[in-house]
């Protein structure tokens, strides 16, 4: 099944220069995998809230590190925040990252330190290496922003715990609640309700919603609930090994259509 | 029900040639029992000498209590100075000697080759080297464990921090933090228990070597032990030998104790 694209509205992301996020022809090759991302193009506007599904290994995971060029990609365009990433040397990389919260699909949080150093350290793109390092180096206002930011996702009282003691569910939303410490204006997150319960799932959904709402930080996530997908998003992507076939408004679709893209 | 692929043979012969180079292999071994000189008759021969040594060492003498207690203080200041010295240039050189955090692929094949070649050079070979240039005395001795220690951490620090989960690190490289920050907040954390455990062997080690170093004159308790054997004070030397017994002894408890403590 191929839907149409809503070509005109594309376009005119793509033309008026708006959109926050514009990737073009992208093309990603694994040595002996072939081209895991081929010829993507896509944009995103700001305030927008973009679902991006996919079966497994179809390649969203690779999409959305390399917008940010945690992967190389091997050809195309990406535009983020005004800036060409693939032109930007390290420094400016850096400040670029900084601005755009990225919650993993495996949370990647660092072993051994606590739930609030880990908290603390989304800070350190906008706040420097030392400030953060150790959570008695921080300012008042860094550990005040942190603990705000874990009641955001309803895990204050987990501070001082360990962050690889901590289940599945809670670790994602540490790691969530270390991406709105980067006070981004872009949020990125891969499969951000994958280990959650539907309940906690749902609120956490509602948080990103009420961020993309209040806050407007513009949200693009992966899911692999397509009522998720069509609920909490204006706009759905869709990945089939690695090729774009789905950019469109969410209302148009039911989650019988969306299922098709597995086959 | 039988698979249709074919099941492993239970014996699987090795070819031709692996099998003559095992035969090498064994014949080398038995041929090296005549080159090590390994011989039970004059183990025999020599067992009364033995007898009598110990016999002559017997009851130990401890009256020069203070310049023994002394001599093996400085001893464990060398082993510990030297150890911790060399820990901590370990840990700069380490960094430089993991692929991933290398600023430069020379700087990593550079940084690798100065510890192996620390590592591979004996540490009493070591020790003739700086008393030669630095004169008698303590400092060369603590300038030959520096350079023991680099050899032994270098490689288990650089291995622990490759062995490391990448993800922490692109975590932090996607904040926008910058190579050196995300070594100290990413993967320090997480190699700690190896950086911990390698640093008390390094320390047992040191301790152990220092012990020795005075043979050939680079300072601490050997030389002690050197001049009472000389001068046939065999009464002194067992004192001196129960000293050392009781330092290494302590360090390793100390070790066994601190590891299980942060473990
Ligand atoms: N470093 C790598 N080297 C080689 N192949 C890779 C690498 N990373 C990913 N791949 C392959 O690229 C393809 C896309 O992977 P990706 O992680 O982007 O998929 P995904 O859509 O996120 O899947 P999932 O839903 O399971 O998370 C997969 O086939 C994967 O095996
Ligand atoms: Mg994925």
């Amino acid at each position: 099944m191929l839907v149409q694209s809503d070509s005109l509205s594309f376009a005119e992301h793509v033309k008026d220069g708006s959109a926050c996020l514009r990737v073009n022809s992208l093309l990603k090759t694994y040595q002996g995998r072939g081209n895991v991302i081929e010829d993507v193009s896509f944009g995103i506007m700001p305030g927008e809230a973009v679902a991006l599904i996919g079966g497994n290994g179809s390649g969203k995971s690779t999409l959305l590190k390399c917008c940010l060029r945690l992967i190389e990609p091997d050809r195309g365009e990406i535009e983020f925040l005004n800036q060409k990433i693939l032109d930007l040397n390290r420094a400016q990389l850096r400040v670029l990252r900084s601005r755009v919260g990225l919650v993993f699909q495996h949370h990647n949080l660092i072993p051994r330190l606590s739930v609030f150093s880990n908290v603390i350290l989304g800070a350190i793109g906008r706040k420097g290496g030392l400030r953060t390092w150790r959570h008695c180096f921080s300012t008042r206002e860094i550990r005040e922003e942190a603990m705000a930011c874990l009641e955001k996702v309803g895990l204050p009282h987990l501070a001082a715990s360990r962050a690889d003691m901590l289940s599945g569910g809670e670790s994602q939303r540490v790691a969530i609640a270390r991406a709105l410490m980067q006070r981004p204006d872009f949020l990125i997150a891969d499969e951000p309700v994958a280990s959650l319960d539907p309940r906690v799932g749902r609120e956490v959904m509602e948080l990103f919603m009420e961020l993309n709402e209040q806050e407007r930080i513009t949200f693009f996530y992966v899911s692999h609930d397509l009522d998720h997908a069509i609920q909490y998003s204006n706009r759905i992507l869709a990945l089939q090994h690695g090729r774009l076939i789905i950019d469109d408004r969410s209302s148009l679709f039911t989650k019988g259509e969306l299922r098709e893209i597995y086959h | 029900m039988k698979s249709t692929t074919e099941m492993p043979d239970r014996i699987m012969m090795p070819p031709a040639w692996k099998f003559a180079g095992y035969i090498a292999v064994v014949i080398f071994i038995v041929w090296s029992f005549k080159g090590s000189g390994l011989s039970v008759s004059d183990l025999i021969r020599g067992l009364p000498n033995l007898f009598r040594l110990v016999n002559e060492m017997t009851p130990p003498n401890f009256d020069r209590f203070a310049s023994i207690s002394k001599a093996i203080l400085q001893t464990f200041q060398m082993g510990l100075v030297g150890a911790v010295v060399g820990i901590v240039i370990s840990f700069f050189l380490g960094i430089l000697a993991t692929r991933r955090n290398t600023p430069h692929p020379v700087v990593f094949h550079v940084t690798r080759f100065v510890i192996a070649f620390c590592r591979s050079v004996p540490d009493l070979v070591w020790a003739v080297i700086f008393v030669a240039s630095v004169g008698l005395g303590v400092f060369a001795g603590t300038l030959t464990i520096i350079v023991d220690t680099i050899g032994f951490c270098g490689r288990f620090f650089a291995e622990a921090m490759e062995e490391v989960d990448p993800g922490p690190e692109d975590a932090l490289k996607s904040i926008g933090a910058n190579k050196f920050f995300i070594v100290m907040s990413a993967v320090v954390p997480a190699a700690m228990p190896s950086f911990v455990n390698s640093s008390l062997f390094a320390l047992e080690k040191a301790v152990r070597s220092s012990v020795v170093l005075g043979l050939v004159g680079a300072g601490g308790i050997g030389i002690e032990l050197k001049v009472a054997m000389d001068m046939f004070e065999y009464q002194q030397a067992a004192a001196i030998i129960l000293y050392i017994f009781a330092l290494v002894i302590s360090v390793e408890q100390f070790s066994i104790y601190a590891r299980r403590k942060f473990m």
